[in-house]
């Protein structure tokens, strides 16, 4: 994913809004900026270009690329940019654009799944833990095998196996959980 | 000096015990909470058989015997839970009730047994023979020699032996001295040879008994099924066996069959146990016991730790740092309660090591006398209403037999002593060790707690801010009562350096008015106090104070100092 600063975003969110069938003059994107955006207008087209974000189709007009259209969309659940003044429909319904997009979509889970971070790794693993045991309870013996809930973590979460592995070690070594090995097994229990 | 209660590291030992983290250590006993199957919350999970509530462990396993001993229902259960998690110390704590509750302990025969144990036997019967023949022979091993079973119960099992043996057979294991070499090898060898069948054979002698002894009942705890986990064939065997024991007793007796069986495991293996027979899941589904530790559990046995170092200690010069080192001693959440009791003693017994190892236990009396006293008026008060009885004074350390006893009071009938109170007094809960001394110490002065002809009997009594129920029931046994005292958590610090006598120092030392001549002198030895006079102390007694035996029995200043030394260290006492 291409991370882009606020102004090369801003850039691009207006290339795309200003467009009127695919192009727009570099002018018109320059002068519908906010004013600190439009100093550095010069330099992040240029950055944008370098990245084939953007593209030039005839000399003087503009071309958000789809590569573009995909690291705006990215980009805009990640900014913390914040917007000062009014903005009118064109800016309005790109974001409406950009939100509908199935890119966003796919954005969303696979930001999850990149990007699940270790609180909410603990959340779902003790929610999962926990329903299991009920499980268990209610049929008889509790047997928690890391084996069993490692592989319903990973069916459930969009998780990488490594790093499923990384939080778990991390779970014990923060002594959220125990482990014990019985019939070459490893059981785990939550610490209450 | 002579034993003494308050120099005997219980402390010490106590710490020990618990840093073996094997087995049951009924010092630590907990009420572990029980919560039922799916419910939230923590703890250890378990239905009652019998329909009551049960809010902890212990409730449970009363609860199970009752089913059992009083209800005269079948109890079949599982001890599952993670290794090093309690389940031996449940086998071993149920076992324990059987024996120290004064209606279950003629009534029935408690068989515990590990899995294990089998594996060791030789012979090339398949194992569920084995295990029949161990069970069977443990049942035998019991009717024919526990001594709190009945004369009847004895000569039933005797005549259902004489039905399958023959006579010299069954004299021989009669007289067997133990099980394992004497009694085991010879009994199972008769047996196999009768070519019995041995469930028939179990179930007959259930029924012959309870035509004698309908309220008789029969426990077997079995433990560490883990054992078999290399043995397929020992596991199913096994499993065949208990299956066809929980089938009859459930189909052909109703549940209506005085038998409590408990099986306990680790987790997998007891699941694995059940999975692997989809007839025994389907009938033993609600008898699990599961056992889940949690946090507060491993405080509540900390405090257990902690409150008894500071009832023995607190006073102590290095009392207050040491305290500090023992509160500081961070807890691994994620232990198990074995991993937890070692790791923490070991910690614990390294601080005590350190600032207590020369120091005797705190010197504990409070008010043991006056209880002692009032007990003993009440107990004594048919004898005590009539002129010609009344009661000595309550002596404090009094060294009988060479022991010190903290508290000591007679019966008089016309001046001359007819029965005796002995009291021991502790400022922490009891400690198993506690009653075993005691017990011994009493058995030395030979306590005679129950006379048939109507004369007075011996009281003794233990004295302690609490007592968990288990020692409770086995003192109760001992005609030992408790008496509990509110622990005295501020002692004044001076009355240990103190050169004035005060009452917390002369429970730890010689009374120089009640001891023996033999224990005077040994504890006068470097005072230049001799056996001279010693005796004239012994004929001006009693004496209120080191002034009055200095006016009574002249010496020099220079004895006198050193007498004064062991005054304040505690050791003499008036």
């Amino acid at each position: 994913m291409n991370k882009l600063n606020n102004n090369q975003l801003v850039y691009l969110l207006h290339a795309l809004a200003y467009s009127s069938e695919g192009t727009v003059t570099k002018g018109d994107v320059k002068g519908s900026l906010p004013k600190e955006i439009k100093k550095s207008a010069n330099q992040s087209c240029d950055e944008l270009h370098k990245h084939n974000l953007l593209e030039f189709p005839k000399r003087g007009r503009i071309s958000v690329t789809k590569q573009g259209v995909k690291a705006l969309v990215s980009n805009l659940q990640i900014t913390d940019y914040k917007f000062e003044s009014n903005k009118g429909p064109k800016i309005l319904n790109t974001l409406l654009y950009c939100l509908q997009l199935k890119d966003y979509q796919d954005n969303i889970s696979a930001k999850s799944s990149e990007d699940m971070d270790f609180d909410t790794f603990v959340n779902k693993f003790e929610e999962l833990y926990f329903q299991e045991r009920r499980k268990q309870e209610l049929r008889g013996v509790v047997v928690i095998r890391s084996r069993d809930i490692r592989h319903s973590f990973l069916e459930k979460n969009h998780i990488s196996k490594d790093k499923f592995e990384t939080f778990f070690s991390k779970l014990k070594s923060d002594e959220k959980i125990f482990s014990v090995t019985e019939k070459n097994e490893e059981l785990i229990q939550w610490v209450e | 000096m002579p034993e003494d209660s308050g120099k005997k590291k219980y402390i010490k030992s106590f710490l020990q015990q618990v840093q073996g983290g094997e087995g049951f250590i009924e010092d630590i006993w907990i009420q572990r909470d029980v919560r039922l199957p799916g419910t939230s919350g923590k703890g250890s999970i378990a239905k009652s058989l019998s329909g009551r509530t049960v809010s902890n462990i212990t409730e449970l396993l009363e609860d199970d015997l009752k089913h059992s001993l009083d209800d005269g229902y079948f109890t079949f259960r599982f001890v599952a839970a993670l290794i090093g998690s309690g389940k031996t110390s449940l086998l071993t704590y149920l076992n324990e009730l059987t024996k120290n509750k004064p209606n279950y302990k003629n009534l029935c025969i408690a068989v515990r047994f590990q899995l294990s144990d089998l594996l060791t036997v030789g012979g090339k019967q398949s194992f569920s023979i084995k295990l029949y023949c161990h069970i069977l022979a443990q049942t035998f091993w019991e009717l024919l020699h526990n001594k709190d079973l009945s004369i009847s119960v004895i000569k039933v099992a005797e005549t259902i032996l004489s039905e399958l043996l023959e006579s010299a057979q069954v004299a021989q294991l009669k007289s067997a001295r133990n099980f394992k070499i004497q009694f085991a090898p010879k009994f199972n060898k008769y047996l196999i040879d009768s070519g019995v069948g041995f469930e028939d054979f179990f179930f007959y002698v259930i029924d012959e008994i309870a035509v004698i002894e309908p309220l008789f009942t029969f426990v077997y705890l079995t433990d560490e099924l883990d054992a078999l986990e290399q043995y397929p064939n020992h596991i199913q065997d096994t499993r065949a066996l208990f299956k066809a024991l929980v089938k009859r007793a459930r189909q052909q007796f109703n549940s209506k069959i005085r038998l409590l069986i408990y099986l306990g495991g680790t987790s997998n293996n007891v699941d694995s146990f059940i999975e692997g027979d989809p007839v025994l899941k389907s009938i033993v589904d609600s008898s699990v016991i599961t056992l889940i530790s949690h946090q507060e559990e491993l405080e509540t046995i900390r405090k257990k730790i902690d409150h008894r170092i500071e009832g023995a200690y607190k006073g102590y010069k290095n009392f207050d740092i040491a305290w500090q080192e023992i509160r500081n001693i961070r807890l691994n959440p994620a232990n198990t309660l074995r991993e937890f009791c070692k790791e923490y003693a070991s910690k614990v017994l390294e601080i005590h090591e350190k600032y207590f190892r020369e120091a005797p236990e705190q010197v504990f009396e409070g008010n043991a006398r006056q209880l002692v006293e009032a007990q003993c008026k009440q107990k004594w008060a048919n004898y005590l209403n009539k002129s010609a009885y009344s009661l000595s004074e309550v002596f404090t350390t009094t060294v009988l037999e060479g022991h010190a006893f903290d508290c000591y009071v007679k019966l008089l009938h016309n001046g001359r002593s007819v029965a005796r109170a002995f009291g021991e007094a502790k400022n922490y809960e009891l400690l198993s060790e506690h009653l075993q001394t005691f017990e011994k110490w009493l058995g030395d002065v030979n306590f005679n707690p129950s006379t048939l002809d109507g004369t007075p009997s011996d009281l003794a009594f233990m004295i302690a801010p609490s007592c968990p129920y288990l020692l409770q029931r086995k003192l109760e046994l001992q005609n030992i009562e408790f008496i509990q005292a509110d622990k005295i958590t501020k002692p004044e610090t001076e009355k240990v350096i103190s050169p004035l006598l005060t009452p917390a120092q002369k429970s730890n030392a010689v009374n120089v008015n009640t001891s023996d001549r033999t224990v005077l002198a040994k504890t006068f030895k470097g005072t230049g106090f001799g056996p001279q006079k010693i005796g004239q102390l012994i004929k001006n007694r009693p004496l209120k104070n080191l002034d009055e035996l200095v006016s009574r029995v002249k010496f020099s200043e220079k004895v006198k100092y050193n007498i004064q030394q062991k005054i304040n260290n505690g050791e003499i006492c008036f």
